[in-house]
């Protein structure tokens, strides 16, 4: 047999991901989009203080106030820079206070997701046999629904608020999860310095621990950044079809749905704007996730 | 004679353009080839060969290119082609065949279109014609009731009969020259034989001229007629293949040769092997009263190591929900024998005969289905890795095959080794594990300065030296070499062997060495079993199995191994 | 799977009381849950709604009176229609975008089209469909805002792709939910195209002199569409599902709007006769991908048999 040339393969440990960062960091796209994210995620932690109003605060809200265009005076005195809704809430503040819901629901699940997902994925690959059969089986047996119908067949029954839209989310993600770090992990598991610690007489939950998952998280990565700005989609369709979060509780989904009644009658900007920011925030964040892929399987010649 | 050359290399240069800079893959290269003419490029990995026959017809890998040199072949200087203008000479004048035949033909084509699809674009036949000369080439290549198999798909052949198509895809243009880049190295030994009878059959009845591109000299030795050695991107030798093997002059060759472990007879160590990698300071024995590695409980004064009895395993291959429909493969058909303390026993057979099976359930990495298995007397079949037995256990360590997969890539190489002595504490304080841990590392030859490193940091056999440090760091008594260096280059292969032999000489452990490679089994065992198919054929020392076979399939292996015997002449 | 439906709907909430005025009497509110035989436990109404599923009846819609499965069955090919149309539009416009993709990896056309793609799956397919009504609706004026348009029969199908206002009506709906998919298949285009073209077969094409078209369809095109087509295949019942938002904002008449209803509404036998009919749906797409791998794939088909 050949040796293979050892610079053939790339495996990332700790020392290299610090000169990654900075070359990849250098392209336009990656850039901006990295510098959006965290403007984003910016705004979301500070709403509060940042929103020139409180959109949700029913006692500043006042329908006389309703549909301004944007850039005109409101009541209060503050400019709504982006035009108000019907019911009089300041868009720029709206948008602000819904990416926060998306992010906290988008990262909430996700971490959920994640544990379950991983924990499931590591078992079912490292022993293998009967217990990867009936695993595997549940996973598929999820995988084979379109989220989007779980999703809506969950919060049917849950019902609506952000903490259930999480839990809904969860479940929905999960499986994907578990899939992902099944499939990864079983090709590790038969190399063989897994066998080599099973030979060295290493329990088999250290073999799991510190062997098998260091070795097969990586494509989990960015299956998380990917899945997260899935779910920002999902609970924005979710809250416009009117199953996600409530009304009363801020999200870009419901705002987007509340304009599309004015949309005929010309306060464009209700629709829109929300839109925009949507499209902004789940465009960077796939981008990045793109860009993770391409760093964490880099391509070589055999 | 210019004019009749089939083909002249001058000066060739090749490189890989980088983010850090360029690398040469080959560099000022010149070969001639004549008609008729079988040339061998050897050399080990790195060395560049394929490179030069990926370079000939220009496919070179991208962003590989040729920087200097021509390529002049029946006259014409090929390399400033286009890729149009060198796609008519691709098949039709030349023609390449690849090292793995499984991955060379595509899955979801019968072989039948494949064949007549390269039949209609290189020649002018079309229709029933060419239809007749695709059955032909099979036919030539030796496929029985070649109309029968045209419409078989690849994976419905054996790795030898698709091989054999393969060769018939290349010839389908009726090529002048023929390039085989590792032809037999994806194949068993005995198909491996077939295979270039049939290479040396066609180059001669129909003058073609052919480069062999090969790390195995056993291969050179039975097909070239010349050949020319390479390292590290040049060409170090040239000539009759007789003269080079025989009276080698670069000091490159005579280590390469003298690397190549001898069938006819055991010697103690390899030597002369200094001019490639890995030849470093001597080998310090150590006193093992004195030192870490000796300080352990003994295990009693059992003479025998390992023993067992009727050894069976199957493994379900095709699964089915009716009993009756699954199909069971038998790797392991009631196998039986022992090791002596302190013996180096042999398994040696072709891919499939079970021995590696053997290995992992030995050491109860697999379950077995009917059996025993005693380590130092004490029964271990299916306990797993109980606690009970782990402490016998943890006496039989392994080194496995592929030093790419054999080490935890996210770990450092210090906390690799350091691993066993922390988790069974058999250290006193951390500082001393990093002491041990040294020490282990420098002994098996790999220098301290590279403890924090991280395993891709390291070449194959440096990963094997890594392992092997692992495998002592929990004091074994039994190693059990799983085919160690079957994924080496051989100059390397003899490196880590001296280094197998001389740990086990010092700390006397018993060792079962599994290997296909016969000349390697004669070199480190003192007795062998064959197996064939999961059952043994034969038993005996190594001398007595080697001077005299009893069972067939003993003969035929043996028949099988490379005649180098002239290379014992210059001794 | 049916008394997991079962018991988990009828957790959610009382649905007399969507039905009936809160003011009216007792007596009144007691009437209609007999009528819809809410009265009895909840085991002897999961036990009729097993014998009647049986025999294909799975209750009245609360709300339309009707049979549920008969509504289902009602909606269901308009759906069918614009999921249809929408997977024919991303294999046509995504196939052949990702192909050329991966086999110019550095042209600035694939540029282009990769970022298009990222755009594609990050467009929220609800507001998109938004921004398209406002365009062509409300500006422009080219296009209908809402609904199917007018039907006609061919071959024994009846479809509004054959008349030219169901084709007016049909495009942006289609075109709408195909987005997604369409940046999809670009992506799943364009990766197998980069993993095939590496592989030992293909360089032994070349090595042999066949031409680059031949080699891109014969030899890349059948080893790439395989894994793409299974994929596609569960997809579409993704599409079918997420039919719900682009019928809810086009108010095509299909089985998405009508189940969102039925959700908010809280209008059990529907949503019920909906999963039921889904669950079917897809255990059938499953099949139908196992059986289309095996019919393609020669290596699944035949065994291996060794000369």
């Amino acid at each position: 047999m050949i040796e293979k040339n050892p610079t053939s393969e790339r495996v990332l440990n700790p020392l290299s991901y610090a000169k990654i960062l900075r070359t990849n960091l250098s392209k336009p796209t990656t850039l901006i989009s990295f510098a959006l994210l965290l403007l984003i995620t910016f705004c979301a932690i500070f709403a509060p203080f940042l929103a020139p109003t409180n959109p949700y605060d029913l006692a500043i809200v006042t329908i006389l106030d309703g549909r301004l265009a944007p850039g005109e005076e409101m009541l209060n005195g503050t400019i709504a820079w982006l035009g108000t809704d019907g019911a009089g809430r300041d868009v720029l503040s709206a948008i602000i206070y819904g990416l926060r819901t998306s992010l906290i629901v988008a990262i909430s699940s996700a971490l959920i997701a994640l544990s379950v997902g991983l924990t499931v994925g590591l078992v079912a690959a490292f022993y293998g046999g009967k217990v990867d059969s009936f695993l595997m089986r549940i996973v598929d047996i999820q995988l084979s629904f379109p989220a989007i119908l779980v999703a809506l067949v969950l919060l049917a029954l849950l019902g609506k608020g952000v903490d259930k839209v999480i839990i809904a989310l969860a479940i929905v993600q999960w499986a994907l999860y578990a899939r992902t770090v099944r499939a990864t992990a079983s090709v590790e598991r038969r190399k063989e310095y897994i066998e080599a610690a099973s030979c060295l007489g290493f329990s088999n939950t250290r073999i799991i621990l510190k062997h098998l998952l260091p070795n097969s998280i990586s494509p989990l990565i960015v299956l998380a950044t990917l899945q997260t700005a899935h779910s920002i989609s999902i609970e924005a369709t979710l809250s416009f079809l009117g199953v996600g979060v409530p009304i009363t509780e801020p999200s870009l989904g419901s705002l987007i749905s509340n304009g599309f009644d004015f949309i005929l009658s010309g306060a464009y900007w209700i629709t829109v704007f929300p839109g925009i920011m949507l499209l902004a925030t789940v465009a960077s964040i796939n981008i990045l996730g793109d860009q993770l892929r391409a760093i964490l399987n880099p391509r070589f010649t055999k | 004679m210019e004019m009749s050359q089939l083909l002249n290399i001058s000066g060739l240069d090749v490189s890989f353009p980088s983010y850090f800079g360029s690398t040469y893959a080959v560099r000022d290269v010149s070969i001639v080839l004549n008609p008729g003419e079988v040339l061998g490029i050897v050399g080990e990995s790195g060395a560049g060969k394929s490179t030069i026959g990926n370079a000939i017809i220009n496919l070179l890998e991208p962003p590989g290119e040729i920087t200097n040199g021509d390529i002049v072949f029946q006259g014409q200087n090929i390399c400033k082609l286009d890729d149009n203008e060198m796609r008519s000479i691709r098949g039709q004048k030349i023609g390449m065949i690849f090292q793995d035949p499984q991955t060379s033909l595509n899955p979801l084509m019968t072989i039948g279109s494949q064949l007549l699809e390269t039949v209609i674009n290189t020649t002018d036949l079309v229709g029933k014609p060419a239809l007749k000369k695709a059955i032909d080439l099979l036919e030539a290549v030796g496929i029985e009731q070649p109309e029968l198999r045209f419409k078989a798909y690849p994976h419905q052949f054996s790795g030898g009969m698709r091989q054999r198509v393969v060769i018939a895809l290349a010839l389908a243009g009726n090529p002048d020259l023929i390039i085989a880049d590792e032809p037999t190295t994806a194949l068993d030994v005995s198909i491996q034989a077939q295979i270039l009878d049939l290479i040396k059959a066609l180059c001669r009845e129909r003058r073609l001229g052919v480069i062999i591109i090969t790390h195995d000299i056993g291969v050179i030795a039975n097909i070239a007629d010349r050949v020319a050695v390479m390292y590290d991107g040049s060409v170090v030798e040239t000539g009759e293949v007789r003269k080079i093997l025989t009276t080698p002059e670069h000091e490159y060759t005579k280590s390469l040769i003298a690397a190549v472990p001898r069938g006819d007879m055991k010697l103690d160590r390899f030597s002369s092997i200094d001019y490639i990698e890995g030849g470093q300071e001597e080998h310090k024995r150590i006193n093992l009263e004195s030192h870490w590695l000796g300080r352990k409980l003994n295990q009693g004064s059992s003479e025998v190591a390992i023993s067992i009895e009727g050894l069976n395993k199957e493994f379900i291959i095709k699964k089915a929900v009716l009993p009756r429909n699954r199909v069971y493969l038998k790797a392991v058909k009631d196998v039986s024998f022992s090791i002596k303390k302190g013996e180096s026993f042999g398994l040696v057979g072709e891919s499939g005969s079970g021995k590696s099976t053997i290995a992992r359930l030995i050491a109860g990495l697999t379950r077995l289905d009917k059996g025993s298995i005693k380590v130092f007397g004490q029964e271990t079949a299916n306990k797993g890795r109980d606690k009970e037995v782990s402490s016998v256990q943890r006496d039989l360590q392994i080194i496995f095959q592929d030093p790419y997969s054999s080490l935890n890539p996210r770990m450092r190489v210090q906390d690799i080794v350091a691993e066993p002595i922390r988790y069974y504490k058999t250290a006193s304080s951390s500082s001393e594990v990093i002491q041990i841990v040294r020490d282990l590392l420098n002994h098996v030859g790999i220098s301290t300065n590279s403890m924090m490193k991280y395993p891709h940091e390291f070449s194959g056999g440096q990963r094997q030296r890594i392992s092997i440090a692992r495998a002592l760091a929990s004091r074994p008594k039994i190693l059990i070499c799983d085919e160690p260096t079957s994924a080496l280059d051989v100059s390397v292969q003899a490196h880590i062997l001296n280094l197998l032999k001389d740990l086990q000489d010092e700390m006397n452990l018993t060792m079962l060495f599994i290997s296909h490679d016969l000349p390697v089994i004669r070199q480190m065992c003192d007795r062998v079993a064959v197996m064939r198919h999961g059952a043994i054929c034969e038993i005996a020392t190594t001398n007595s199995l080697f001077d005299e076979p009893k069972h067939q399939y003993s003969k035929h292996l043996l028949d099988l191994m490379p005649k180098i015997n002239f290379l014992t002449e210059s001794d | 799977m049916s008394l997991i439906v079962f018991s988990m709907i009828n957790l959610v909430g009382d649905p007399v009381d969507m039905l009936v005025n809160p003011e009216s009497l007792p007596e009144e509110i007691d009437r209609v849950r007999q009528a819809f035989g809410l009265d009895q436990p909840v085991h002897i109404q999961y036990w009729r709604f097993l014998t009647g599923a049986m025999s294909g009846d799975l209750g009245n819609s609360f709300i339309f009176g009707r049979p549920a499965l008969a509504l289902i069955a009602e909606r269901f090919p308009a759906t069918l229609e614009l999921a249809t149309c929408a997977l024919i539009i991303a294999v046509t416009i995504g196939l052949p975008l990702g192909i050329y993709a991966g086999l110019n990896p550095d042209g600035w056309g694939t540029r282009i089209i990769m970022s298009s793609s990222v755009l594609g799956i990050s467009i929220p397919t609800f507001w998109l469909g938004l921004m398209m009504i406002i365009v062509f609706s409300v500006v422009l004026g080219w296009l209908p805002v809402s609904g199917r348009g007018e039907t006609a029969y061919f071959l024994g199908i009846k479809s509004s792709v054959f008349t030219v206002d169901g084709l007016r009506h049909l495009i942006m709906p289609a075109t709408n939910l195909a987005l997604f998919k369409i940046a999809m298949v670009i992506r799943l285009a364009r990766a197998g195209t980069e993993e095939v073209m590496r592989l030992d077969f293909i360089k032994f094409a070349r090595a042999r002199g066949l031409s680059p078209r031949r080699i891109v369809r014969f030899h890349l095109l059948p080893n790439i569409l395989i894994p793409i087509i299974t994929v596609l295949a569960i997809e579409f019942g993704t599409l079918i599902a997420f039919a719900t938002v682009t019928e809810s904002i086009f108010a095509w008449p299909g089985l998405g709007k009508l189940v969102i209803d039925a959700i908010v509404n809280l209008d059990r036998p529907i949503v019920v006769a909906y999963l039921l009919f889904v669950v079917t749906l897809f255990l059938l797409l499953n099949l139908v991908v196992d059986i289309i791998y095996a019919a393609l794939d020669p290596r699944v088909r035949l065994d291996g048999s060794e000369q």
